[in-house]
């Protein structure tokens, strides 16, 4: 969307571009009280989805959002449309409901009114403030660029580098407890191996196409990560005065799939590599990585209707713009590189703590369940793709996951459902009564689904059902249940 | 020019791994991962910032709208969606 020349010329001329993660804008990234984290949070109060596009003018006041485009023509109208509403709402002097759009301009959705109030744009952060939306990476953090490239049948580099089946950057951090465990083990003599965290940092970002796809630690629950091989060792060498300088050298296999899907976005993807590069160690830290990998890559996404003639993305088929969250069908089976090229944050840009709700890069080391704050942000993440699916009508694929969950929570002998606000031993049909609710409140969203209502303000109540199971609050959650299901009513009785 | 340079370099060093075996050297890898690196890819044409109190002032500035993008990433900038 964003490489076609005419798009990029007239949102460069026409508009003040602005990219924020989805996790400030839901308000998963912690509770911060600043003024721009309240402007983020009032944009993210209209949004129809996870992630999208939207216009807003200079008072923050969102004027249209969409989540696709019927074609590259609508995707121009709809630019079009946003400085139409930006000339009637130049700023916060007249209330404006923002427009909302499924797939623009044919499925539109219930408009989000304003909210009466104008929140103040200050021109810049206050002093001492760091900006919600910069990193926030902690000293000894070893910050690291990652490039792939797929080459062609004639082991040239591939030349077209707008589509992420070829071409990806990426940027990953290294924590610094991960770099110091490095430095620790690279005192040894002789050749060692790599410590784990480290190793599965590298391959987790070695890998073609989008987000959705990644084989390890893959970000949507349901999708299977096998890494199959994951063997770094490393030995010194000569290097620089003042650092240890060691000479890496690995071999990965990294396999992900999820066969299972329903809508078009199963997936299978392989990724094997041989690496070679160099670490440098100093002060106790990490201070350098330099690696090349070279391998084979095999992916391929979506169901066989999805690229096929008529299909989406199809010849003659809805345009891949109608169905952004999906992607396009992507078939890989090419020899890659991947480069990665780590340095440390500059002291100047690190921050002294991590702050509340930050949990930074999550360190694969320490386990499944490592901490509180992992689990928290496991529960998040649940919570935003459960939301994700809901919003996007994706609601079989909802069910599923539900499933999923509700049935590992019957089969855990270690998990009791129990409601710590009783005390009392847990009614033995609470988990029957939830499935049922829950069940009901499937039929209902698909029912709006159905005759094109929105249901993502219940989405927007469910977004707590999954932290209270986590929290063992299943009053509460059952509560909420309740809501949604009261909500659903009165939606599909408007 | 930058990656001109990179090419050389890795054209340099790769002659020079050819007549010699053994592993490559630190610049060899640098230059042949630096050749991997498109320097414009089409889709850094836009100019997109992190701040959104920046964007909504030069908004101001400019008298014009803003076009926000909200995606779905792991908690770094320019990681891919």
């Amino acid at each position: 969307m964003f490489s076609d020349p005419d798009v990029v010329k007239r949102v460069r001329e026409e508009f003040v571009p602005v990219a924020l993660k989805a996790a400030l804008v839901n308000g998963m990234a912690g509770r911060r009280d600043d003024p721009e984290s309240r402007l983020i949070l009032e944009i993210g109060r209209s949004r129809p989805a996870p992630q999208g596009i939207a216009i807003a003018n200079p008072a923050g006041k969102v004027l249209t959002w969409a989540l696709m485009f019927e074609g590259r023509k609508a995707l121009l109208s709809f630019l079009d449309r946003g400085l139409s509403r930006f000339r009637d709402f130049p700023d916060a002097g007249k209330p404006v409901a923002a427009e909302r759009f499924f797939r623009f301009p044919v499925e539109k959705m219930e408009e989000t009114p304003d909210s009466g109030e104008t929140l103040g744009a200050p021109a810049a952060h206050a002093e001492g403030d760091r900006c919600p939306s910069a990193p926030a990476r902690r000293a000894g953090t070893l910050v690291c660029r990652v490039v792939g490239r797929a080459l062609d049948a004639e082991g040239r580099l591939a030349a077209d580098t707008t589509r992420q089946e070829n071409y990806v950057e990426d940027l990953f951090d290294v924590p610094p407890e991960v770099g110091t465990a490095f430095a620790g083990a690279a005192r040894a003599e002789g050749r060692l191996p790599v410590p784990p965290a480290l190793c599965r940092l590298l391959v987790e970002h070695a890998y073609l196409g989008q987000l959705d796809v990644r084989p390890v630690s893959p970000p949507v629950p349901g999708h299977r990560e096998d890494l199959r091989r994951c063997e770094f060792t490393a030995e010194r060498v000569a290097g620089p005065a003042g650092a240890t300088r060691l000479r890496v050298t690995g071999r990965t296999e990294a396999f992900g799939e999820d066969p299972r899907r329903d809508d078009g976005a199963s997936f299978r993807h392989e990724v094997r590599l041989d690496w070679e590069g160099y670490a440098d160690v100093a002060g106790g830290r990490l201070a350098s990585l330099v690696l090349l990998a070279r391998g084979r890559e095999r992916l391929r996404w979506g169901a066989p209707s999805f690229g096929a003639p008529g299909g989406p993305s199809g010849e003659g088929g809805p345009s891949p713009l109608a169905h952004l969250p999906g992607g396009r069908p992507l078939s890989v089976d090419a020899e890659v590189r991947f480069g990665i090229s780590g340095s440390p944050v500059p002291e100047s840009e690190a921050v002294a703590a991590m702050e509340e709700g930050e949990a930074g890069v999550p360190d694969p080391a320490a386990g499944p369940l490592p901490r509180a704050r992992d689990v928290q942000r496991k529960a998040r993440e649940f919570g935003e793709g459960l939301d994700a699916l809901l919003r996007s009508g994706r609601i079989a694929e909802a069910e599923k996951v539900l499933d999923r969950a509700l049935e590992a929570l019957r089969e855990n002998p270690r998990l009791r459902l129990s409601d710590p606000g009783s005390g009392a031993p847990p009614p033995p049909e609470l988990a029957v009564r939830l499935e049922g609710k829950m069940k009901k409140l499937h039929e209902r969203i698909e029912s709006l689904a159905r005759s094109h209502r929105d249901p993502s303000p219940v989405g927007d109540l469910m977004r707590e059902f999954q932290p209270l199971l986590a929290a063992g609050k299943l009053s509460e959650a059952e509560a909420l249940l309740d809501q949604a299901l009261a909500r659903a009513d009165a939606l599909a009785a408007d | 020019m930058k990656r001109l340079a990179g090419l050389g370099l890795f054209l340099v060093a790769a002659t020079s791994g050819a007549q010699e075996k053994g592993p490559a050297s630190l610049e060899a890898l640098r230059a042949e991962i630096e050749a991997l690196r498109d320097p414009s890819p089409a889709w850094r044409g836009i100019p997109w910032k992190s701040c959104l109190l920046e964007g909504l002032r030069e908004a101001r500035e400019r008298r014009k709208p803003v076009m926000l993008w909200v995606f779905i990433d792991r908690p770094v900038d320019d990681a891919r969606c």
